[in-house]
């Protein structure tokens, strides 16, 4: 919910705190996705033979992975828009979507290690796939934490849209690169590998059913989460412009 | 077949799934949550510098 701030006159007024009717239509609808994601991950998929339902996890943890690349390439996407156009709307985009991308990619980080566990039995090892990914999430929370050093909005956006078309190479080494490298023991999922991976697992119909679902659920709550992120940009620049009507009046 | 079967049992592991979803979601609606806090801040900020300028007016 946000504020629709209504200029131009000398009181800014605020006039309602609603958020649009499809926004409420795709959050109800992304939770119900959610929740037939959840059944087909516990209930419809068969239980993995040699791992057994630790397996399950994968649903939500590939689910994620993706959805968070997604963001980075919307960041990729954003960030060419504003340098073309200047436009603070695309900037506005470019670090919402970092924001959330972050939080998916958080999700796969945090589960990933509790499948290890069972698979590799260690959480965490230095193995080229997981690096990449530990690299990649360092440089996009790099990218939040830098971006708040600068103060001026224009230079803060110029660094966000160069800094997150540079920093899409750490994706692409994640989730292309790392294909190439035999010496891997994390699985391919999507696509050929030259490695073999350690928790491996054939794709039986069902899997394959559920994980192509939780992909697609993955997407909605990508685009729900964003929708409700730059809602929030837009509040606190309205804030902000607020503030510095106040200070100027008074000053 | 069965005997393969009966030789490596799949294992218990719905610990480790149930850990595994407690993370997911706790990452997942912490963010949720985190959203909701900075929006209601930014509300109530909105209202207080509203009223602010009116008062100003």
């Amino acid at each position: 919910m946000s504020a629709t701030v209504v200029e131009g006159s000398p009181a800014t007024t605020v006039t309602t705190h609603r958020p649009p009717l499809a926004l409420t239509v795709l959050t109800v609808f992304t939770a119900l996705m959610l929740l037939a994601a959840s059944y087909m991950a516990f209930l419809y998929a068969p239980t993995e033979l040699t791992m057994g339902a630790v397996q399950r996890i994968f649903y939500f943890h590939v689910g994620a992975a993706w959805a968070g690349a997604l963001a980075f390439l919307v960041t990729v996407v954003a960030g060419v828009a504003y340098l073309i156009t200047g436009k603070r709307s695309w900037d506005i985009v470019g670090f919402s979507s970092v924001e959330v991308g972050l939080a998916l990619v958080t999700i796969t980080l945090a589960s990933g290690p509790v499948w290890a566990q069972f698979a590799w039995g260690k959480p965490w090892t230095w193995d080229p796939k997981l690096t990449a990914a530990a690299v990649m999430w360092l440089s996009y929370a790099a990218y939040l934490m830098l971006r708040q050093g600068i103060e001026d909005q224009r230079r803060q956006a110029r660094f966000g849209a160069v800094y997150g078309i540079v920093a899409f190479a750490s994706v692409m080494v994640t989730y292309v690169g790392v294909r190439f490298i035999t010496a891997t023991i994390h699985p391919a999922v999507v696509g050929p590998s030259a490695s073999t991976g350690q928790g491996d697992f054939g794709m039986a119909p069902r899997i394959r059913n559920a994980m192509i679902f939780s992909f697609l659920t993955f997407t909605f709550v990508f685009a729900t989460l964003l929708w409700h992120r730059i809602r929030l940009a837009h509040l606190t620049d309205r804030v902000a412009l607020l503030k510095a009507r106040l200070l100027s009046r008074l000053g | 077949m069965l005997a393969a079967i009966i030789q490596n049992p799949t294992p218990d592991t719905v610990s480790y799934l149930i850990i595994g979803y407690v993370i997911i979601g706790v990452v997942g609606l912490g963010y949720v949550i985190t959203l909701l806090i900075r929006q209601n801040n930014l509300r109530r900020d909105l209202e207080m510098l509203k009223r602010l300028e009116e008062e100003e007016d």
